[in-house]
């Protein structure tokens, strides 16, 4: 892409971002007082919580968080799902139905039993993220390496691959692209059981914050807190976009 | 004495030595074992039966037959990649056990890999062989230009024609220089004109590269073309019927051969051997009148009647 469409493709894509700020700047004359702050506002209110260091700190105790419930969700989806999908196989109907209903179990409904379980804190919140986060990672490789074409298992073969050389020349490139279906689902899913986790019992981190300032009635805050949120989640997906696209490059493109 | 016979009688010289065949192959049998859709029950199917087949060195013998006569199992079995249930092949008088370097598989459909440029696919084997890099590079630099890639090396197979992914799967198999080149209907998915191109080229590299080729195929015209011998399978079982010399002259482009009478000739012969669903010989007068004697022991050896 040109670098004239790249910049023509972001500004349509800003135009509504900035008409939306617009019409609920505006709108906010509308509504009666006390029930939603506006953009301005929101801005100045956010910049002093950064300012103060107190945003900064929150944001560092969930990401923190997440990186650590993520990690160990997308290492253990990694290899339990090359190890379901490739070289243990024949465990598959013993262990993908279980798994299964594992994953339908309400992600929600797990944090009091977590809480419980890891008592309230950082491991409980971590806990609930690797929880919700193992899932599409654990389902979206095993599925990729099981699809795996045996044709080019058949060429790597007669060109005398031993089992290894079988995994990391064939198997994982092949699974790359479903790993990361696996983690962008992941990372979002991450996000939003963070803030719940941190919204239902904790006295830190950005789900605590958001509540907070609703309970202390600070509207700016509480809608800035949403904005916040959003943006780091979008953040974060951006940044698996552009990894995947660098690792796939060799990708078919089919609507370039 | 038939036309074919005639072209065949003229024998093939590299019998007349006596260095070891490339490739023997000794009463192959191949039986899959398959579960019955409706009961359940295991049941076996005969894919190849009594197989023999000799192949001498720097020969190119095509494989033709119906489809489901066993000859891809047969290329299977010879590249290591599949074992046969009973008998033995050679290769340089080794029994194959299992994959080996002297021995490269063009598969059907390419199998090139994706994510892989056409220079590093080119290089897969090598890599295998934990070749340093600067010689991976000099050789895929032959091979790419041998087949005519030059200015291709960094794209990738999505990005190119069928003939030219095709031409990919062979360099990358010539790349680490196996002695028998073991090709399974290469040209069944590109368009007739760049087949015949292919084939030419095909026709190219084997003079140059003094290979053992064998090629499966379900076209007549390419195994006659192509071949020194043309192996003419039937199935149920999947066996040898017979095994056709052809004598056409050498170097040989499809197009400059394709309207010779002998060409003909012998296509109409093999033709004759694919229809013919009895044992051979018991078709008619003609068939018990060919002359076994003036065709060469090395059809006694090598078919299986």
């Amino acid at each position: 892409m040109s670098n004239l469409a790249k910049s023509r493709k972001f500004f349509s894509g800003i135009v509504p971002v900035l008409a939306f700020f617009a019409l609920w700047e505006i709108g906010a004359n509308y509504v009666p007082n006390g029930l939603i702050s506006r953009p301005s506002r929101v801005f100045v209110a956010m910049a002093r919580e950064f300012a103060g260091g107190e945003l900064f700190r929150q944001t560092g105790i969930s990401l923190s968080r997440i990186l650590l419930g993520f990690s160990v969700a997308a290492v253990g989806g990694i290899v339990f799902g090359f190890a379901l999908g490739t070289f243990f196989r024949r465990m598959e109907r013993f262990f993908l139905p279980f798994f299964q209903v594992c994953e339908k179990l309400n992600p929600f409904a797990i944090i009091p039993v977590f809480m419980i379980l890891f008592g309230v804190g950082t491991l409980e919140k971590a806990a609930v993220v690797f929880w919700a986060s193992f899932w599409p990672v654990l389902f979206n490789t095993q599925f990729a390496a099981k699809a795996v074409d045996p044709q080019l298992m058949l060429a790597a073969r007669s060109m005398g691959a031993n089992r290894a050389e079988l995994f990391a020349g064939v198997i994982l490139p092949y699974t790359m692209p479903g790993i990361f279906t696996g983690l962008k689902l992941a990372v979002r899913v991450a996000f939003f059981m963070i803030i719940a986790s941190e919204v239902i019992g904790a006295s830190t981190g950005l789900g605590w914050f958001y509540v907070r300032s609703s309970a202390l009635y600070k509207l700016d805050l509480m809608y800035g807190s949403i904005l916040y949120i959003t943006l780091l989640s979008i953040l974060a997906n951006f940044i698996f976009e552009r990894l995947e696209k660098h690792f796939m490059s060799w990708k078919e493109d089919a609507f370039s | 004495m038939s036309g074919a016979d005639r072209i065949a009688a003229g024998g093939v010289t590299a019998h007349e030595n006596n260095r070891p065949p490339k490739i023997e192959i000794h009463g192959i049998e191949r039986i899959f074992l398959k579960k019955n859709e409706t009961n359940g029950a295991q049941e076996s199917f005969v894919a190849l039966k009594d197989v023999n087949l000799k192949v001498e060195s720097g020969e190119f013998v095509t494989v033709v037959g119906p489809s489901g006569c066993g000859k891809s199992t047969l290329l299977f079995l010879l590249s290591g990649l599949a074992s046969p249930s009973r008998g033995e092949i050679l290769i340089n008088g080794d029994k194959v056990t299992g994959p080996a370097l002297n021995c490269g598989i063009v598969l059907q459909g390419y199998a090139l890999f994706p994510w892989r440029s056409v220079r590093k696919n080119i290089e897969f084997g090598l890599e295998l062989k934990s070749v340093p890099k600067k010689e991976r590079k000099e050789i895929s630099d032959y091979y790419i230009n041998l087949v005519d890639l030059t200015g291709f090396e960094n794209h990738y197979p999505y990005q190119l024609s069928g003939g030219m992914q095709q031409r990919v799967a062979i360099a990358r198999v010539l790349a680490y220089d196996p002695d028998v080149l073991l090709m399974d209907e290469p040209f069944a998915a590109v368009d007739a004109q760049t087949r015949e191109t292919m084939q030419d080229e095909l026709l190219n590299i084997w003079e140059k590269t003094q290979k053992t080729i064998v090629l499966v195929t379900h076209n007549i015209e390419e195994a006659i073309g192509l071949a020194d011998r043309v192996a003419v399978m039937s199935r149920n079982p999947g066996t040898i019927r017979d095994v056709v010399p052809v004598n056409l002259p050498r170097p040989r482009r499809i197009g400059g051969v394709r309207n010779t009478p002998d060409f003909q000739i012998l296509s109409h012969h093999i033709w004759e051997l694919l229809q013919d669903k009895g044992s051979r010989g018991g078709s008619g007068a003609q068939s018990a009148a060919v002359p076994r004697v003036d065709i060469g022991e090395h059809i006694r050896d090598d078919a299986v009647i």
